[in-house]
């Protein structure tokens, strides 16, 4: 065969293999194999249910591949299609939005396809989540710290949950890098909002956020430091009741959680907004008991809280606090009897941090096994009481690990809480749809632009409240009225001048919570 | 084309020394700066905001005045971790310095005192001598050099041009580098007014200049009016109301050579103006002067054949004198730990001066001890203090030990977690974790403990940040892959014996080495330490009651320090030191009794005898136990 007609042939072949190839690569294409199971995906996003105004749930795939295609659809409206060669999943925000919007109440299907590396494609089962029709408030408030005492970088920011913006609200290095403590909010108004502060510098202000301004409070009595720890509006926001917490932290020796919180005294009292009076009672503060958790109902008859017996230090394991009420006369300033609505022998341990629905109808709190500072334990339930019913149960979306720091959207339909359910260690926002009868549906973690952002997250977000609209409120106002609390307040005869800024490691120190 | 070839050549020639000279910087930042010791250290986490590798930390931080700079300091400070990076990018940094330097002084002068360009390279290896890092702050300065270059070559000469652009420029600065600002408007001013005469436009500058802060920091970020105006200053002494972290704990030679580089730039220029004008005075003006301007031929006159040597000695010399040996010999050793270098870190540790000696040598040196099977043999050649091998005080902050009690808990949790204290080391490392935002050693090391709890969760978010890190990613991986497989890591080795360590009733308070040896009587580590402790307090009762221990292990004699302790023990309670399955050393008697003849012979008075007995026995327990002293044989 001469060399030329040897040329041709390999020239003909060559032309006839790429239909060819073409006609395989086509085939491959077409070929999708179900795999009967839906695709790993983190966070996790299945089975939930979801608000209709919602940023997008980007996710990461945990399926290899070299091509991932997404389909987000429901009843109404065109699916949103993504193609990728990423298993990372970013949603456009748009679309997604006009989908949501467009089927309240709807399912939302979730389909994945994953092309291999020979150039098969995998059909994964449909995820199916659910959009419910009660929106969540827009914002959430939420402290990010570090995992221990020495705050470099701590801040309180606010997010917009319609998408992925957030901003600072305080950051402690304005103020010396002093602890930014818990943000309270009147019935989930961002104009109404206490906010502790502590530093070796500037003290131990209170801050009133009312309406654009804010001022430095320093409830000190004659039974009171004037440090608050925790703090609970009264419905009408005439009133707060406050408690004064001493925590001290130990270490454990072998235990899965290294630090564990001893609460040395507490008391509640009342503060009086108008007067800048504290109101105090024998009743919740007694010196053989610890009183805790305030929290108002929702008709502001009732005063409801924790409360332990004061045990010594070595008896740290045995703090166990019921959950009680008293009445009090906003009028009248009258008390009322003091009443145990619910012990810790019935709850299964020891109940923290109640929050009544705006609805009045449920009680959310914490059980934990032991202690009045459920934060640093490993495990602690999510636990609602039924008012109207007085039934008590433990939610199902509890998880093995330490759910805590729980708030309610204005509509009594979702619930915010910070749960280390991810990996035990980081405390991330977890949201749960609530339904009428208090039915807890499976939650999903705050969305992020980046699928993997928790995934090397070493921060802690914590006390997630959730608010109707921006706090408007300039962190230079904060920083202006810490200042003008130690002006005010903070003398040069007060122990915290001498103090440092940076708590010692070792049992027996200041815990800042 | 033959002329061109000559320009070239010439050209050539004329780059050649300047080559030289920083081929000579880059090998001498690499080689004997080792700027790896100062990424190994903590100051770099502490210094700026943290960079942490794959994670836009500073996305989420608010916008602050010379956010941008800080950023890519703090991008360029990781790369410190292989020398010869590190060397690069401070020979860069010097390299625009002087570059930007030698602009300006050459349009100051004329083309003239150029030579004089070559200060800020001095001073940038000082600093890097002093053993710290000024990235952050020279970077700035070059950035405002740069601007300057780029404001003298613009043809732009109508006056409130001029002004719009230096306004454009000034906010440019604030926003990016606002470490140099003060220093930008001053050179602007000084051009303005000595190099273009133009005393308008140089009083304007000044007075837009003092007016910036103020607009673009109430403006742009929101500030305070004082914090606008404080962050502009070059040193700021405080750091809780400023929205940058600063200067907070720069060395005190640091900042006078910081501050030195600062004021240069303006001297400089102005002794530059001041000679031109001096020149204009004294001689005609030359009619290429502009040709001057664009290629001053000061490198090519004779008489810096002469300087130049004796530039490159003042340069490095300078350098090699202004070292801060103290500090490299600390850094050495802090390196050599975290990398288990133990005979390096022995070595390194020999001729440290007992002045010098703090927790943090002696617990490094115990723990390369330990790991060499030394410590009960030769702790006593080495300076010792007892509670320092376990770290057992606080560092107290100063220039040498800012981070005091972050550096400890660096440094103890690494020694908890081989003890077997696993919970005190997570606590220590968190800690550090906190306080630094970023700590790759600590964060490994976290890692690893939730490995040890069986929390394997924790531990993949520990390992994926690290995954990120380049220097962490191999082991990150492979450490994931391995917890794919098998969650718990039953399968390895190192797990499991560190497993076999930790306590099986949890309690509050202290684990005590006791406490451990009791779950555990093959903790050799806690063993060692226990019987330091005695030695280091004089608890030679203590020591003859767990002499016994040492069956436990597989020591093949009694080690030195505990035979030397039970002698002195015998000796007190006139008894025969006995010791089940060993023998105690003849020598070991033999060396007592010349203790005891070198005391006979001073009458028993041990200032008398101090000198004889340092000199033959100042690595013995023998001469501690009398002295409380060790390491002081020569």
């Amino acid at each position: 065969m001469s060399k030329s007609i040897k040329y041709l042939a390999l020239v003909i072949l060559s032309l006839a293999a790429l239909p060819l190839s073409a006609w395989i690569y086509a085939q491959r294409e077409s070929e999708t194999q179900s795999i009967g199971r839906p695709a790993k995906i983190r966070p996790d996003y299945c089975d939930v249910v979801i608000p209709p105004n919602i940023a997008p749930l980007n996710f990461f795939i945990e399926e290899s591949g070299v091509k991932y295609e997404v389909s987000i659809s429901s009843t109404t409206g065109d699916p949103i299609e993504i193609h990728s060669r990423k298993p990372s999943i970013e949603i456009p925000l748009r679309r997604w939005k006009k989908l949501l919007a467009a089927n309240r109440g709807e399912k939302l299907q979730v389909d994945i396809r994953v092309k291999d590396e020979q150039g098969y494609w995998t059909q994964f089962d449909t995820i199916e989540n659910t959009i419910a029709e009660e929106a969540i408030d827009s914002y959430l408030a939420y402290r990010q710290i570090s995992l221990c005492l020495i705050w470099r970088d701590m801040g309180l920011y606010q997010r917009n949950l319609e998408n992925y913006d957030e901003s600072v609200v305080l950051h402690n290095r304005s103020f010396g890098y002093g602890c930014i403590n818990c943000h309270t909010f009147l019935n989930n108004d961002p104009n109404h909002m206490v906010l502790q502060t502590r530093s070796s510098e500037y003290g131990t202000p209170m801050l009133l956020a009312e309406n654009g301004k804010v001022s430095p409070k320093h409830p000190k009595s004659a039974q009171t430091s004037g440090k608050v720890n925790f703090a609970a509006w009264h419905p009408s926001g005439k009133l707060i009741a406050i408690t004064d917490n001493k925590y001290t932290m130990m270490l454990h020796t072998t235990a899965p959680e290294v630090r564990d919180v001893f609460d040395q005294a507490c008391d509640l009292d009342l503060y009086r907004l108008d007067t800048e009076e504290v109101i105090s009672n024998s009743q919740i503060s007694r010196p053989d008991r610890m009183e805790n958790f305030p929290e108002w109902s929702r008709d502001g008859r009732y005063l409801y809280f924790c409360s332990a017996p004061q045990l010594p230090p070595e008896r740290y394991r045995e703090v166990r606090c019921d959950l009680m009420r008293i009445g009090y006369d906003l009028e009248s300033g009258a008390w009322g009897e003091l009443e145990t609505v619910l012990t810790a022998d019935d709850a299964g341990g020891s109940i923290n941090q109640p929050r009544f629905s705006p609805d009045g109808r449920f009680l959310l709190f914490n059980v934990v096994e032991y202690s009045d500072f459920p934060v640093d334990k490993v495990n602690c339930d999510l636990h609602m009481l039924d008012i109207e019913t007085g039934a008590h149960r433990r939610l199902s979306i509890s998880s093995e690990r330490n759910d805590s720091w729980h708030s309610w959207s204005s509509n009594s339909r979702w619930i915010a809480f910070s749960s280390r359910r991810i990996d035990g260690r980081f405390s991330r926002p977890f949201f749960s749809y609530v339904d009428a009868i208090g039915e807890a549906h499976k939650p999903f973690v705050l969305p992020q632009k980046d699928p993997e952002y928790y995934d090397t997250l070493l921060w802690v977000l914590q006390v997630p409240e959730l608010i109707k609209s921006p706090i408007p409120v300039k962190e230079k106002q904060f920083t202006s009225a810490i200042v003008s609390y130690k002006k005010q307040f903070f003398g040069a005869d007060s122990p915290w001048k001498s103090g440092s800024s940076e708590p010692a490691s070792r049992s027996g120190v200041q815990y800042q919570q | 084309m033959q002329r061109a070839l000559r320009e070239m050549c010439r050209r050539t020639s004329r780059a050649i020394p300047s080559l030289f000279f920083w081929a000579l910087f880059f090998l001498f930042g690499c080689l004997y700066l080792d700027p790896k010791l100062i990424h190994y250290s903590l100051f770099p986490y502490w210094r700026l905001p943290p960079y942490v590798p794959g994670v836009d930390t500073f996305g989420i931080l608010p916008d602050f005045p010379g956010k941008a700079i800080t950023r890519l300091a703090a991008f360029l400070l990781h790369a410190y971790s292989d020398s010869w990076a590190g060397a690069l990018i401070i020979t860069a940094t010097a390299w625009l310095l002087c570059w930007g330097a030698g602009q300006f002084i050459s349009v100051m002068s004329g083309g003239r005192l150029r030579i004089l360009r070559f200060i800020p390279a001095i001073v940038v290896l000082l600093q890097y001598s002093r053993c710290d890092h000024y990235l952050m702050e020279n970077l700035s300065i070059a950035s405002a050099l740069l601007l300057l270059f780029c404001y003298t070559r613009a043809p732009i000469q109508r006056r409130a041009y001029r002004i719009i652009i230096f306004l454009s420029l000034s906010v440019v600065i604030y926003y990016a580098a606002v470490f140099a600002y003060l220093l930008f408007v001053a050179l602007f001013v000084i051009y303005e007014a000595l190099r273009r005469r133009d005393w308008i436009n140089s009083v304007a500058q000044l007075a837009a200049g003092l007016l910036i802060p103020a607009a673009a920091g109430v403006l742009i970020f929101d500030l305070a009016f004082i914090e606008a105006y404080r962050c502009v200053l070059p040193y700021n002494p405080t750091i809780a109301n400023t929205h940058t972290i600063v200067l907070s704990i720069i060395g005190y030679d640091g900042l006078v050579l910081y501050l030195f580089l600062y004021a240069y730039l303006p001297l400089a220029g102005l002794s530059g103006a001041l000679w031109r004008i001096n020149r204009d005075k004294t001689k005609p003006q030359p009619e290429d002067e502009e040709d001057a301007d664009q290629n001053p031929t000061d490198t090519s006159q004779p008489w810096l054949m002469l300087i130049a040597p004796l530039l490159l000695i003042i340069v490095f010399g300078g350098a090699l004198f202004a070292t801060d040996q103290t500090e490299r010999k600390r850094l050495r050793i802090s390196y050599y730990a975290q990398h288990e270098m133990w005979p390096e870190l022995l070595h390194e540790a020999r001729d440290v001066a007992s002045k010098d000696v703090d927790a943090s040598y002696c617990h490094n040196v115990d723990r390369a001890l330990h790991h060499s099977g030394r410590l009960l043999d030769d702790m006593f050649a080495f300076p010792q203090k007892a509670g320092w091998e376990l770290y057992d005080t606080d560092m107290t902050p100063s220039p040498y030990r800012p981070l005091g009690k972050i550096e400890r808990n660096t440094e103890l949790s690494e020694c908890y977690y081989e003890l077997g204290r696993v919970n005190d080391a997570e606590h220590c490392a968190l800690d550090a974790l906190s306080a630094l935002q970023y700590n790759p050693r600590g964060i490994m090391r976290l890692a690893l403990i939730n490995i040890v709890k069986k929390r394997p969760d924790a531990a993949r978010t520990f390992l994926r940040t690290l995954r990120k890190d380049r220097l962490y990613r191999d082991e990150a991986q492979a450490l994931l892959d391995q917890l794919e497989q098998d969650p718990d890591f039953t399968t390895d080795q190192q797990i499991q014996q560190t497993r076999a360590l930790l306590l099986d009733d949890d309690s509050i308070g202290e684990c005590s080495l006791e406490a451990l040896l009791q779950k555990n009587k093959h903790n050799r580590m806690a063993f060692e330490y226990l019987m330091a402790h005695y030695l280091l307090t004089n608890q030679t009762d203590a020591i003859a009651r767990n002499i016994r221990r040492l069956a436990d292990f597989d020591y093949p004699a009694i080690p030195r320090a505990l035979e030397e302790a039970l002698v002195i023990h015998a000796f007190k309670t006139n008894s025969k030191p006995v010791v089940q399955g060993y023998t105690i050393s003849q020598e070991s008697i033999a060396q007592f009794q010349a203790c005891n003849e070198i005391f006979a012979r001073n009458g028993y008075n041990p200032q008398a005898a101090y000198h004889e007995f340092a000199e033959k026995f100042g690595d013995s327990y023998f001469f501690y136990s009398i002295y409380g002293i060790s390491g002081v044989k020569q």
